[in-house]
């Protein structure tokens, strides 16, 4: 009977031991970018998620709208299809890494606003690189993967949702398609279309004035939303732990979205360069003689912003911050180590999500990028060999397109060269610059 | 229209996971195909842009709206301009100089006998207008308001950094019957030339062709009869210098045994000469049912003096290179069309072009038979491989190749089966009968891309066969679409550029496809 007890004390104390070196191993493997990356599991949604959907939907306050019901119900049953098809592990993260850090956050938020509950409110974390997060008028809320390479902290996190959850709490989506369809369906719209329509001269112009004109009274709207979702978000971050001084810089953060993260400059003439295969200038040779410049559009962007000045919205909510009671927030609730584990694996999901979306381009651009940063990681020298071999196959099908895009005005430096460069490549030198690419950056 | 507001909502609810930027170019609300108002801007010999020119919609009773795109070479949009003019205006033709774009209009229903050359700069401001007599019965007769997707024929000719050369057909008067001659204009938009105007003589039948030019003169190959029935045809290159108008020389090129008809012009590189490449014919045969035996390549200088030349027979390219199809099986040479000669920067000259033959046209002898013939002829022609011959630095014939690419077959209209292939082979060539669409030389002339159409299996392609370091590349793209038109551009350097033009959607599509080279 001792001897039992002794044997359980050991397995006890093997077991936990094991736990350790395992735990610690995986931490490490997280933690140790400069050696090499595993993409986080792509595990299918929770039984839990998937009978949500019907309920969520069934709850939606696109149901509850009095005026334009029929609409807003063909949106609601348009949206339900939606998640029903593409709630799965391609398009979101049901990893025990992410998913379960981000929903932590989202439900400290609404635990601490009981206004929120009410809401029925769910959480996804989508695969997209694009540095977002949305609210959708069914109750969804989504958080790209791609916002998580950018954030400075967990606060941060929990204001980016605080603000969202304020766009649903306040019917952001519901007004602005209320007000969309009463100026639609005004007497005065009406007219216009009716005259237009019967008009034989100048339609195509006149039907564009019409179009601009809905357009832009729906972005002028949306900006004073903006403003609304800020200022009623920092009161939602107050009556939690976080902190309301370290998350207002969230705002400024949104204005560096433009630009990578990553400002080191991607080398192409020394990391496409070998004894044998050398750099060729003409693989970045780039034609200026015509500038791609849209005058137009470029005079009407103000018009069509959706959202107001970052360094305005900082202000206002530094100001805001200033009245508002709280005792001094936490930076970080969990563990802050996570955090900055979780901001970098975003940066590598970011490649592997677009690597598997045949995003060559896109893939490619980011793991050069981190190449500079990462010189040594396994990871990052494979992605480079495999983003060649599908432009090989490419080049093969005659597909390139579908897997690079061309260069574009509107892009950094750094990507249009790169694209120029991966457009340039011809299919007789392919093979040559694949053989020589996996030489000079060997896996072991 | 609910479920255009419907289609909105769930566009501006889209849960996409896309972030691309649009890899088509993309116009809206085009009612017309005008397609042929579109092209691509070159600038050194490379593809640097691309202008549409579309109708928009009506301004008013007697004017319509057009607008002018242009977009630089990945199909980025650099700049628009709306313009109004006549209700039923045509664009025949487009050409960008490195400097201007202009464009040729002409309101073909108006009775005002007048075309209008609009010139824009490489941001679609408008620069001037200039307007030009336009004979419309003479563009009927001599199809220049209609000629099959060739990108290479044109009638308003780009003279880099200077201006334009733009040729007109026209009526000229002289006993019973009007005639049809030419009239040829100097625009210019460089200051130290200016405006010239050529115009042919009364009396006298003159179909012109415009070959190129150098630093000088424009080169021009004419065709010339006294009257339709009378006196033989004449046919004699003309240089006019790029100044003054001036005819620098007239003549036609012979040798002791040969008479050469020119088929284009290429720039010496290392002198002020000009190389004349085309075909030879037997000197004492009749123009009109002559035969073409071979090549030459021939240098002169700008007084017309022939400097060097080079003719080689078809028959000795049989016997020194016996070439075969693809299945290896020989092929009887007969006659080639030469569409295109381009000279490498290693010195090397490839001239391209395609093999074709008389053939007794089953459905036309049928026809006949049948008493249904109404103008069909017992004689077609047969256009087969596309044929590339590599000449070496001293411009004789080093290498043959002959691509396969079906063949396809051209009725000849009665009567027309005895004329020689050196009237058959421009008669294909107008009927869009030749499969080959255009060349594109790469940067550097490092090598070139020919691009031709092909049928297999009943679906189309488009092909191309490239020469580049000295390997050869074959490659193809389907042309399957479900689109009401769909054009191939030239674009810059190993791509190929598509337009399609899809009548219900009202709008035009362009993107770009690479190909292996």
């Amino acid at each position: 009977m001792k001897k039992t007890s002794e044997l359980i004390k050991a397995l006890r104390v093997y077991l936990l031991v094991v736990f350790i070196v395992l735990f610690t191993f995986q931490v490490e493997a997280r933690t140790n970018f400069s050696k090499d990356y595993t993409p986080l599991a792509r595990n299918s949604p929770p039984k839990s998620e998937l009978e949500q959907i019907h309920i969520i939907h069934q709850k939606s306050p696109l149901l509850s709208v009095e005026k334009y019901q029929k609409e807003f119900k063909q949106l609601n049953t348009e949206l339900e299809k939606y998640y029903k098809d593409n709630l799965d592990s391609a398009n979101y993260y049901f990893d025990d890494l992410v998913y379960p850090y981000i929903q932590n956050i989202f439900q400290t938020l609404v635990n601490s606003n009981p206004e929120l509950k009410e809401l029925h409110l769910k959480l996804l974390v989508s695969r997209s690189p694009i540095p977002n997060a949305s609210a959708r008028p069914n109750g969804y809320m989504e958080v790209n993967i791609g916002l998580l390479r950018y954030l400075e902290n967990e606060s941060q996190i929990a204001y980016v949702m605080a603000h969202e959850l304020s766009h649903v709490y306040l019917k952001h989506t519901i007004r602005s398609y209320t007000n969309y369809l009463d100026n639609y369906k005004s007497k005065q719209t009406q007219q216009k279309i009716k005259e237009i329509s019967s008009s034989e001269y100048n339609r195509y112009s006149k039907s564009l004035a019409l179009k601009k004109e809905l357009l832009y009274d729906r972005f002028s709207y949306s900006r004073i939303y903006e403003t609304e979702s800020d200022s009623l978000g920092l009161l939602f971050l107050s009556n939690t732990p976080y902190s309301v001084e370290k998350a207002c810089k969230m705002l400024i953060v949104l204005d560096s979205l433009d630009f990578e993260k990553y400002k080191d400059s991607i080398l192409l003439d020394q990391i496409f360069n070998s004894e044998n295969f050398p750099f060729k200038p003409r693989w970045i040779k780039e034609n200026n003689f015509l500038r791609a410049i849209d005058t137009l559009s470029q005079a009407s962007l103000d018009s069509i912003k959706s959202h107001p000045d970052a360094i305005i919205r900082y202000e206002n909510a530094v100001k805001l911050s200033e009245n508002i009671q709280q005792s001094k927030g936490k930076e970080f609730i969990q563990d802050s180590t996570l955090f900055y584990t979780i901001r970098n694996t975003a940066d590598f999901e970011c490649i592997a999500n677009m690597f598997n979306e045949d995003e060559v381009s896109y893939s490619m651009y980011l793991s050069l990028k981190l190449l500079h940063k990462y010189p040594d990681n396994i990871y990052l020298k494979k992605m480079l060999l495999q983003n060649l071999e599908k432009i090989k196959k490419a080049l093969e099908e005659m597909k390139l397109s579908d897997y690079v895009v061309q260069p574009n005005p509107f892009s950094t430096s750094d990507f249009k060269k790169l694209v120029l460069f991966l457009n340039s490549i011809r299919y007789s030198e392919i093979e040559t610059l694949i053989t020589e690419m996996s030489k000079k950056y060997p896996i072991r | 229209m609910k479920e255009n507001f419907l289609a909105l909502l769930i566009v501006c609810f889209s849960l996409s996971n896309s972030f691309l930027f649009a890899q088509t170019y993309s116009l809206e609300n085009i009612k017309k195909d005008y397609t042929r108002g579109s092209g691509p801007i070159v600038k050194n010999n490379q593809v640097s842009g691309y202008y549409f020119f579309n109708f928009i919609d009506k301004k008013d009773k007697k004017t319509n709206n057009y607008r002018l795109s242009i977009t630089d070479a990945n199909f980025q949009k650099v700049a628009s301009k709306d313009i109004s003019g006549p209700l039923d205006l045509l664009v025949i033709d487009a050409a960008y100089n490195e400097d201007v774009l202009a464009i040729k209009l002409v309101d073909y229903k108006s009775k005002v006998e007048t075309q209008s050359i609009k010139f824009f700069d490489k941001t679609a401001k408008e620069l001037k207008t200039i307007t030009l007599p336009f004979d419309m019965m003479a563009a009927l007769i001599t199809n220049d308001l209609y000629t099959p997707d060739d990108l290479e024929t044109s009638d308003l000719h780009p003279i880099d950094g200077i201006g334009f050369i733009n040729l007109t057909s026209i009526q000229t008067k002289g006993g019973m019957a009007k005639r049809i001659g030419v009239s040829i204009d100097m625009i210019p938009n460089a200051p130290d030339y200016k405006n010239w105007h050529y115009e042919t003589p009364t009396k006298l039948i003159e179909v012109p062709e415009f070959l190129g030019y150098n630093d000088e003169v424009a080169f021009f190959s004419m065709m010339r009869r006294e009257s339709y029935i009378k006196g033989g045809v004449k046919y004699s290159i003309t240089a006019m210098d790029l100044k003054t108008g001036e005819i620098r020389f007239d003549k036609e090129f012979t040798d002791e045994s040969y008479l050469l008809d020119v088929i284009s012009i290429n720039k010496d590189e290392n002198s002020d000469n000009t190389f004349l490449f085309g075909s030879i014919i037997d000197k004492d045969k009749k123009l009109a049912t002559a035969k073409t035996l071979g090549m030459f390549i021939a240098k002169i200088d700008n007084d017309g003096n022939i400097k060097q030349k080079s003719t080689f027979l078809w028959s000795d390219i049989a016997k020194d290179f016996k070439p075969v199809d693809e299945k290896g099986e020989p092929v009887d040479i007969g006659n080639i069309f030469i569409h295109k000669v381009i000279t490498n920067a290693d010195g090397k000259v490839y001239a391209i072009g395609e093999r074709f033959y008389k053939a007794a046209s089953g459905s036309g002898i049928a026809m006949t038979l049948l008493g249904r013939g109404s103008g069909g002829g017992f004689v077609k022609i047969v256009v087969a491989e596309l044929v590339i011959i590599e000449l070496g630095k001293d411009l004789k014939p080093i290498a043959i190749d002959l691509i396969d690419k079906g063949k396809n077959n051209v009725n000849l209209p009665t009567g027309l089966g005895w004329y020689g292939t050196i009237v058959l082979g421009p008669y294909v060539k107008q009927r869009g009968g030749f499969d080959y669409q255009f060349s594109q030389i790469f940067d550097d002339k490092e090598g070139f891309t020919t691009v031709y159409k092909s049928n297999e299996k009943k679906d189309k392609f488009i092909n191309t066969y490239t020469i580049l370091d000295d390997r050869k590349t074959k490659d193809k793209i389907s042309l399957k679409t479900e689109s009401s038109k769909l054009y191939v551009f030239p674009a810059k350097a190993g791509y190929l550029a598509i337009t399609e033009y899809f009548k219900k959607e009202k709008k035009i599509t362009s993107r770009l496809e690479k190909f292996k080279h």
